[in-house]
């Protein structure tokens, strides 16, 4: 695979990465898995 | 705010190679965030066990000062980079966590109330740098540079910018510098005002979220404050982001007009291009949580999960603030930089109250 096509693979921006890791939170937090968080 | 992309190693490498780089920089910045916290808590214990009134300093502000101490007394080893590059993306974390904490009407409501502020704002910004910036004799391109960093979203916007319409990179050096050196002033100058105006969390909130440039330091001016005045701060803040393509967007059309910028194809594709994505997720957990998907609990959880990831940001705001760097910026950027925020921040303190007053808060 030549450099050109390796670079043209979609990626994930930081924007979507925490919106996904945030969702992916609330999912584990809704489903009772999460553990609890102490401030 | 910034792009900087999620520790943007340098090399390829496998997922857990990055994951490895950005170990240090991530244990540095919950060290700093959580002496912070440390911090404020023993002031309070002292307070408390000594009968004597102090001040109650946020670990907020703390973090902020060791991670400046670090960065321009020791300066921060390689080794550290990557991961503390990370702090935006911990930001966005905590704002879409945040998220929780608020109900899709009020979101609507304040958002509403916010984004009348904002076209407000927007629009006095933009006038109110171009005036200075030509008053100044400075160069077009970093007038609009000037003009769109302090109108939206500070760092990231001269970003999504600089592309579009072609700026030369020492504008975009000069522009960021002076959002930034301005950013890191209101953090102290901000929550003064606020007290000293005997201003109430919300309206607090809204102002820092209207006035502070870069949304790590409007969501940090505004926790210095209370809580509950950060969570207004993200609000109005991220109102102001969600501007970000159309700005962008006027702009590349007015220097792609004159032969000096980017040819805008598709503006719906450029215009969501350019939208912080994020916010979308701010919307989401918003929903879910209005739905009622949440217990208490559930909730509580997922909002210090956003306190943590705020932590960490504010920990990132300090170490990446190079005063040594901010000071070499040349004086009439600076000059026109520092004036029109300061009447930009006068003109949002009034809407604000007026805002306030019309009990719409």
């Amino acid at each position: 695979m030549s450099d050109a096509s390796r670079s043209s693979a979609p990626r994930l921006s930081p924007d979507w990465l925490a919106t996904l890791l945030a969702v992916a939170l609330a999912g584990l937090a809704w489903a009772g898995v999460l553990p609890p968080i102490v401030w | 705010m910034s792009d900087v992309a999620l520790g943007a190693p340098s090399r390829r490498g496998s997922i857990l190679t990055r994951g490895l780089e950005l170990l240090p920089g991530l244990a540095l910045l919950l060290a700093i965030g959580y002496a912070g916290k440390l911090t404020e808590g023993a002031i309070t214990a002292w307070g408390k066990a000594h009968a004597t009134p102090v001040p109650n300093i946020e670990y907020v502000l703390w973090a902020i000062l060791y991670g400046l101490v670090i960065a321009n007394v020791f300066g921060i080893p390689r080794i550290f980079r990557a991961g503390v590059a990370t702090y935006e993306f911990w930001l966005k974390l905590g704002i879409v966590l945040l998220g929780v904490r608020f109900l899709l009407g009020d979101v609507l409501r304040l958002g509403g109330t916010s984004l009348v502020l904002v076209a407000a704002e927007l629009a006095a910004s933009m006038l109110i740098m171009t005036w200075l910036g030509t008053r100044f004799g400075l160069r077009p391109k970093l007038v609009s540079l000037l003009a769109i960093g302090s109108s939206i979203c500070g760092v990231s916007a001269i970003i999504a910018a600089r592309g579009a319409i072609r700026a030369r990179e020492e504008d975009v050096a000069l522009a960021m510098g002076s959002i930034l050196l301005l950013g890191a002033v209101s953090l102290v100058l901000f929550p003064v005002i606020g007290h000293l105006a005997g201003m109430g969390d919300h309206a607090y909130g809204l102002w820092v979220g209207l006035a502070v440039d870069n949304t790590a330091e409007a969501t940090a001016a505004g926790a210095i404050f209370s809580d509950e005045a950060a969570r207004y701060a993200v609000l109005a803040k991220t109102t102001r982001n969600a501007t970000i393509g159309f700005v962008v967007l006027g702009y590349a059309l007015y220097w792609a007009a004159r032969g000096e910028g980017e040819r805008i194809g598709n503006k719906a594709a450029f215009l969501w291009a350019k939208f912080p994505k994020f916010v979308l997720g701010f919307l989401a957990i918003s929903l879910l949580a209005t739905l009622g998907a949440f217990s208490q609990a559930q909730s509580a959880n997922l909002a210090s999960l956003s306190r943590w990831a705020f932590l960490l940001t504010f920990a990132g705001v300090g170490l990446s603030t190079d005063l040594r760097a901010l000071q070499s910026q040349g004086w009439r950027p600076v000059a026109v930089a520092v004036s029109g925020m300061a009447a930009i921040a006068v003109l949002t303190f009034v809407a604000v109250v007026g805002v306030e007053h019309l009990g719409l808060l």
